[in-house]
């Protein structure tokens, strides 16, 4: 006996234009595995018409209040990445979505069932890979640079994941292309942190939740995941990362654990690192998304008390320009320095010396003559 | 293999040959064994003759043991056994015919009921199944085929009496579960694996490559015009040469340092370079640069090296994490370097410090204005002006020289805020210096002295001025401390020259194997954890071992040493990749394999014990002995020691019994016990068995199985077995082909032994005396029982 089909009609709003409301029959595929941190039921379901498979995440069913809540953070998570990412994207005139990141295709925001649907994720959990085997060489690099392009859009979207691990880093094998995704955790640069995420993954600002959201929050958990995929090291066992048995990595992810975030490069840095010679992606914020972040920190100043920022006294990291080639100011300074031609006037001296003693010896010569 | 199985049940004639052309035919494989165990069915063993022709003539077999399962047939005079003319004991053949695959409790002599035999499932064909496999036990098959020849017609129905003689079932489970946790908890302790890289990719250096060979000559050629001219500096040439140390100061040390600096950023781009290019364009590119620079390994070679190591490191004892950690630690230490790492380096030898200390290199030291040069100035002019009032003239010279003198010192050392003031200085050491000269003259009397005198005192001072101002130059730059720097950067370039670049050369002309080896050690690691999970899997699913069970592990050398020999067996979808130097996911297939090998083994040694190695052990390789203390005695010894005519499991149904002789001088018998329990037995036999054999005359003693006991043979009656000549269309042959066939077809027919009364009268041989009867073949009729 088969299992009827339950099909469903969906409002939802478009992730790059909320003023897009589409209504859509689906029907359901299937319920996915949710990872067990998540609060949200996953489902697959097709869309009638185009038949495009697409991810429901969706409140679970009879919640507790403190589940409700939870769920209702992580679904909020997943949709303000996606708006930020799916407007930047838009914005930017990029191809088509980053396949590196995880595609919020719209949301349903009706107060009794909000829900988010997002296109299929690609692969599997790096965590599910490495029980199985390392990468390979041909795939190592591609998924490095997999990686950091993905923080890198997140960084210009001001987005913070906040959960970057194995778990939420997929790989596919086939394709040889990484996905960042679950952004359930996700916040908005610049906002007070609160205390996310436990060790190893989460960096000690992030887990201590002191200051402000940074984009590189993530970048320390993406060096950890970037070092077990690389080196097959589970980042857990060690109290001090054995980098100097990794002199390569060290180098490439040099102060990636820096201890706070203003001391670690960004991704766009890491990745003019890793790929030099290769156009990096230039992201870019969007100037609508930059407006209306220029609004919140006058307005977080106005509330903090803190003066407004002065524009370049205080650069983002993710406008910051990627440094230039590792050469010392003093290389390229010319010979300029502390010697200098000879002044014309050294021999003027020598001259008033030589007749001074001249004379005087003549004169005395003469005198005692007589 | 030592015997050769075939079984023939169910099989009609074709399938049959072509099973014995499978395992016997021309072009089967020769082995060392001669023999051939034969599973067949009495309703088809009739129409048997060509299936045994070809494997008699095969000249691969020269004995045989057919095992006949089913019923008796009807013959002539009443029922019994119809058989192949060829499988007569004169062919080396013999028949064991088992009525009944399970068997019964039944003892010849005295003949007694049939009854339940003691442990064995009715209808489970326990019987059957340790026939045969006895049988398979070559010391066992040929005893049978010896006495076969001593049987009536060479049949017998076969009775069996045994006792397991290896450990038990429960020592066994916990032997297996210890062996496999132990070889799958990590040591935690060192490694003894090899850090060679395997594939030839580690190796020695090549000669220097040509990489930005340019810039490093044009660093070389600076640097050696700059140190020349510091060594000439500290000499006169320094003081009157083209290379003043205000020139080595701004123009040659700068320049080296320039050249420095461009040749370690070629040096970095040219890494770069060359580490962006694919890989066949960068092996060309490195061959164009050096024709001395490797090709890429074998990809088998690469797969045997790795194989080398794992199957090392199992067959030492190495817990599976721990050879898997340590290819992951291999993988890591040969894959290949990137650019960034060379540029790093590269960095480190050549720090921006180090280049900027010949960009800005220190300015050589000026004079200090108080310093021994002032006393010389005096002594030289005091000298010169020592001969009175005429010396006033010649210290006067002295002093004019020794002012312009200093003059050019401070222009060679190029000039600086402190000259007038250093100028004055000495002026007035001068001035004060002929002065006194000129009263110590005075007061001398030294009006008007010689000019001779005057000549001398002005050679002096001038040699004196002379003298101490090339020493005072000297001391000077002796402190200059830009040499240091230009050594310390010649010693870098050459570091890298010499070093860092030949290691990146040779890294990336072998990158490709590298790769492979990194990769290939990625996936076996990958692939020896898929192993360890499904051991543990296998542990844990393990029945529990009683309290006690195999707690003293003295079957645990021999299981570990199985599972080693079970996962590397297991690895064989990674080899077969790694052969054709691929990498890939091998997890899944390896997983399963392991799971399906270790099924198998847990089967191996429920039904055939620890002494025999299983399938996936290469009988060939020394395997550990399992200890006598593992052998269960007792039942052994009763099995052994008592008369073979008594209770036995005899595979015959009682309705057959009536068919079978029971006087003890026709029945033959053969004990058999794993070769291992011999000196165990004749110990444990104590003080009763002083002075007597371990066990009875006629027992072998195998190599292998776990099982001791009597195997007998009772005779048929006679005229119940009787013999079939059949031709290759199954028809009934001609007298004259059956009497004389073809020399090729059955060469020892045609030549009939001293035992055989020539060729058959009819097709039918009726044995001692039955009358002929035309063939019966089992198509034709069946036979009820």
């Amino acid at each position: 006996m088969t299992q009827p089909i339950a099909e469903e009609e969906l409002r939802y709003l478009r992730a790059d234009d909320a003023s897009v409301e589409i209504t859509r029959k689906v029907r359901h595929v299937g319920e996915l595995v949710s990872p067990p941190a998540s609060s949200l039921r996953r489902r697959l379901v097709r869309e009638q018409g185009s038949e495009r498979l697409l991810m429901q995440l969706r409140m679970p069913e009879d919640p507790s209040p403190r589940e409700r809540m939870r769920a209702l953070e992580q679904l909020d998570g997943e949709i303000l990445a996606g708006v930020r990412l799916a407007r930047l994207v838009q914005r930017s005139g990029a191809d088509g979505h980053p396949a590196v990141l995880s595609r919020l295709v719209g949301y349903g925001d009706a107060p009794g069932n909000p829900f988010a649907l997002l296109d299929p994720y690609i692969g599997e959990p790096l965590a599910a890979l490495l029980d199985r085997r390392a990468l390979f060489e041909d795939e190592r690099m591609e998924f490095q640079r997999g990686l950091l392009e993905a923080l890198a859009w997140t960084a210009a979207a001001g987005v913070v994941h906040r959960a970057v691990s194995p778990a939420t880093v997929r790989w596919d094998a086939d394709l040889r292309r990484v996905q960042l995704c679950d952004f359930s955790r996700a916040t908005v640069a610049d906002t007070p942190r609160t205390p996310v995420g436990v060790k190893p993954w989460a960096s000690p600002d992030q887990r201590d939740g002191v200051g402000f959201a940074d984009p590189r929050d993530d970048v320390w958990s993406a060096g950890l995941v970037l070092f077990q995929a690389l080196h097959g090291h589970d980042p857990g066992a060690f109290t001090r990362l054995p980098l100097s048995e990794h002199p390569d990595f060290a180098e490439r992810y040099q102060a990636v654990f820096a201890g706070t975030a203003a001391q670690r490069p960004t991704a766009a840095t890491l990745l003019e690192r890793i790929a030099p010679r290769v156009a990096p992606v230039r992201v870019t914020v969007g100037e609508e998304l930059a407006k209306d972040r220029a609004a919140f920190r006058r307005l977080r100043g106005n509330k903090l008390g803190e003066p407004e920022p002065v524009a370049g006294a205080r650069p983002r990291a993710d406008t910051v320009p990627p440094p230039g080639p590792a050469r010392s100011q003093g290389e390229s300074g010319g010979t300029s320095g502390p010697l200098e031609p000879s002044p014309p006037g050294l021999w003027l001296p020598i001259g008033v010396v030589i007749v001074v003693l001249a004379a005087g010896a003549v004169v005395a010569y003469l005198l005692l003559a007589r | 293999m030592n015997v050769h199985h075939l079984d023939l049940r169910g099989a009609g004639t074709e399938a049959a040959l072509a099973a014995v052309d499978r395992a016997v035919g021309p072009g089967s494989g020769l082995t060392d064994s001669r023999r051939a165990l034969v599973l067949d069915d009495t309703s088809l063993l009739p129409g048997r003759q060509r299936v045994y022709e070809r494997i008699l003539t095969s000249g691969r077999v020269d004995r045989v043991v057919c095992v006949a399962v089913g019923g008796p047939q009807r013959l002539a005079a009443g029922r019994g056994l119809l058989r192949p003319q060829l499988l007569n004991p004169t062919r080396g053949s013999t028949i064991l015919w088992v009525d009944d695959p399970t068997g019964i409790g039944w003892a010849a002599d005295p003949p007694g009921a049939a009854v339940p035999y003691p442990g064995v499932e009715p209808g489970s064909g326990a019987g059957l199944a340790l026939l045969v496999d006895l049988l398979g036990q070559p010391e066992v098959f040929d005893e049978v085929s010896r006495l076969g020849e001593e049987l009536p017609e060479g049949v017998a129905c076969p009775g069996l009496r045994w006792a397991a003689a290896s450990p038990g079932y429960d020592e066994l489970t916990a032997a297996l579960a210890r062996a496999a946790a132990a070889l799958t908890r990590p040591s935690g302790g060192p490694r003894p694996g090899s850090d060679a890289a395997p594939g030839g990719a580690a190796g020695a250096l090549p000669r220097e490559p040509a990489l930005a060979a340019g810039r490093r000559r044009a660093f070389q050629d600076a640097a050696a015009d700059a140190g020349s001219a510091l060594a000439a500096a500290g000499t006169w040439r320094g003081l009157f040469g083209p290379d003043t140390p205000a020139v080595i100061a701004t123009e040659l040390l700068p320049a080296a340092g320039t050249a420095l600096a461009a040749y370690r950023d070629a040096a970095a781009d040219e890494c770069a370079r060359l580490e962006a290019l694919p890989a066949a364009e960068r092996a060309a590119r490195l061959r164009a640069l050096d024709p001395g620079v490797r090709a890429d390994d074998d990809p088998r070679g690469t797969a045997a090296a790795l194989r080398e190591r794992v199957d090392r490191e199992l067959a030492a004892g190495m817990t599976l994490p721990d050879i898997g950690a340590g290819l992951n630690g291999l993988a890591n230490r040969v894959a290949p370097s990137t650019g960034a790492v060379y540029a790093s380096r590269l960095r480190g030898e050549i720090p921006p410090g180090m280049v900027d200390a010949l960009l800005r290199p220190e300015p050589p030291p000026r004079p200090a204005p108080v310093s021994a040069a002032l006393v010389l100035a005096f002594a030289s002019a005091a000298v010169a002006a020592l001969p009175g009032p005429p010396g006033l003239l010649s210290g006067g010279l002295v002093a004019v020289l020794w002012v312009l003198a200093m003059g050019l010192v401070l222009t060679r050392l190029g000039s600086g805020p402190s000259a007038a003031p250093l100028l004055l200085g000495h002026g007035g050491a001068v001035a004060l210096g002929v002065a006194a000269g000129a009263g110590l003259g005075a007061a001398a009397g030294w009006q008007a002295p010689e000019p001779l005198v005057i000549g001398f005192a002005l050679a002096a001072g001038l040699g004196l001025a002379a003298g101490g101002l090339l020493g005072y130059w000297r001391s000077l730059l002796r402190r200059w401390t830009a040499g240091a720097a230009l050594r310390t950067a010649e010693a870098a370039a050459e570091a890298v020259g010499g070093r860092l670049l030949p290691a990146a050369w040779s890294e990336w002309a072998s990158a490709g194997a590298r790769r492979r080896t990194a990769d290939g050690a990625r996936m076996l690691a990958g692939a020896v954890g898929a192993a360890g999970g499904a051991l543990s899997r296998f542990a844990e699913e393990l029945p529990a071992a009683r309290p006690g069970a195999g707690e003293a592990g003295r079957l645990d050398p021999v299981v570990r040493f199985d599972l080693a020999r079970l996962v590397g067996r297991a690895l064989r979808p990674a080899w077969d990749l790694l052969d054709g130097g691929a990498a890939g996911d091998v997890h899944a297939p390896i997983r399963e394999r392991t799971a399906g090998l270790l099924a198998e083994y847990e089967r191996h040694v429920r039904d055939r014990g620890l002494q025999e190695p299983p399938g996936f052990v290469d009988p060939d390789e020394p395997r550990p002995a399992l200890p006598e203390s593992a052998w269960r005695l007792d039942d052994t010894l009763a099995s052994l020691w008592e008369p073979p005519e008594g209770l036995m499991l005899q595979l015959c149904d009682p309705a057959s019994l009536n068919l079978l002789t029971t006087s003890r001088e026709g029945m033959r018998a053969v004990g058999f016990a794993p070769r291992a329990t011999r000196s165990a037995m004749r110990a444990a036999r104590g003080a009763a068995g002083r002075g007597r054999p371990a066990a009875p005359g006629e027992t072998v003693w195998t190599e292998s199985g776990r099982f001791a006991g009597r195997l007998r043979l009772v005779p048929l009656r006679a005229g119940t077995v009787e013999s079939v000549w059949e031709t290759a269309d199954d028809t009934a042959p001609p007298p004259e082909s059956a009497a004389e066939p073809g020399p090729a077809a059955v060469p020892a027919a045609a030549e009939p032994g001293p035992d055989r009364a020539g060729p058959p009268p009819s097709a039918v041989e009726p044995a001692r005396g039955a009358e002929a009867e035309p063939a019966i073949t089992p198509a034709e009729e069946d036979y009820p029982r």
